[in-house]
């Protein structure tokens, strides 16, 4: 049986469906489009796969085709012997990312596997590199906010101590994945990235094995994993250590 | 969108998730607090639920916090243009899923 790409199938969409608006001129539409930019509630971008315009030219139905999820998981599964979480990017949303510097486009870059055969074309490698990461200092700072709010929360109700810390590790990780951009030779996605930042003045004041219950933290909250036994005093010890540490790397983004 | 908006759309979630967990958890009398509001924490934390409260009394609030998550998931999803076929849904706003959250637990508070 041939295959079809996703790009191949929503290009013999759209002509099919242009030409039943031909054939059907009394249907309420004009035309057909694909990727093209809708504003939701007036600032968010959305580029979904079809949009169906009416005869004023207004945009008044979209259409996103995708694969069944449980075909794309069966793939993933089938290759790397484990399961998995889907999220779905259109390919001009991807652009958008790649021309942002976005992290999750230079994560795309620099760790991502093809799941395609190596005649199908492959939108990252015709995305190219993306622009210089540029917003560390912001990103920093939104983070080490979060950080921030979490002894707060815990003061504020204990028994959410097991999603709390889960952030603790979110923003550790993130902040030195943010970090890696200006201290490290290239950008660091690893779970352990915050052992690794180079500069002696921001050793990392947690311990693996402190982490590790960080990380186990937040698998419960996502994955439904086993919650760690905590005690709520570590974890507020913990998120002043994480804190300090955290300023000392903003002051090095430029202060935040 | 730019990195800073989907930083802001984490701590919306943040703030959703913080707030439907204080309600949830501090109601409820379990050992085994809930951790988290995806589908797979829900169902994790359900087997705690069944094992203190009759099905009766918790199937219309496990039912809620299930739509909650799917709610405030789609609310907040970044990477999702899409919705499939089991979210799109009738479902009402989140505020009204909270409201409603809210009257589910009072049934079972102590």
């Amino acid at each position: 049986m041939a295959t079809i790409n996703e790009r191949q199938w929503q290009g013999r969409v759209l002509q099919w469906t242009s030409e039943l608006l031909k054939n059907y001129p009394d249907l309420p539409f004009s035309k057909v489009d694909q990727e093209f930019e809708v504003l939701v509630a007036g600032k968010t971008r959305r580029f979904n796969d079809l949009t169906l315009f009416d005869k004023q030219g207004k945009p008044v139905c979209v259409f996103e085709l995708k694969p069944p999820e449980n075909h794309v998981e069966r793939v993933i599964e089938n290759i790397y012997g484990r399961t998995c979480n889907i999220s779905w990017y259109s390919y001009k949303r991807m652009k958008e990312l790649f021309s942002q510097g976005h992290l999750f486009a230079w994560h795309i870059f620099q760790e991502s596997n093809k799941l395609l055969t190596a005649t199908e074309i492959d939108i990252v490698d015709q995305l190219g590199i993306p622009s210089p990461y540029s917003t560390a200092r912001e990103d920093i700072s939104s983070l080490i906010a979060i950080l921030s709010s979490i002894k707060k929360e815990l003061n504020l109700c204990r028994k959410n101590a097991v999603y709390e810390a889960g952030l603790i590790y979110v923003c550790l990780r993130n902040i030195s994945l943010s970090a890696s951009s200006f201290l490290s030779e290239k950008l660091d996605f690893s779970r352990y990235s915050p052992f690794n930042l180079p500069d002696a003045s921001c050793q990392f004041p947690l311990s693996r094995r402190d982490y590790e219950i960080l990380v186990q933290a937040r698998h419960s909250s996502m994955r439904g994993g086993t919650p760690p036994k905590l005690n709520i005093y570590d974890v507020l010890d913990e998120q002043d250590a994480a804190l300090k540490w955290a300023q000392v790397i903003g002051n090095l983004a430029g202060g935040v | 969108m730019c990195a800073k908006l989907g930083l802001t759309i984490f701590r919306k979630r943040i703030n959703i998730e913080r707030r439907i967990l204080r309600m949830i958890n501090e109601t409820m009398t379990l050992s085994d607090p809930l951790t988290g509001l995806t589908e797979k924490a829900v169902s994790a934390w359900e087997g705690h639920v069944h094992r203190h409260y009759n099905a009766q009394q918790v199937g219309n609030l496990i039912k809620l916090i299930n739509e909650i998550s799917v709610r405030s998931m789609v609310n907040t999803d970044c990477s999702r243009d899409v919705f499939s076929t089991d979210v799109l849904r009738r479902s009402a706003p989140l505020r009204t899923l909270c409201s409603k959250l809210e009257e589910a637990l009072k049934e079972l508070a102590p």
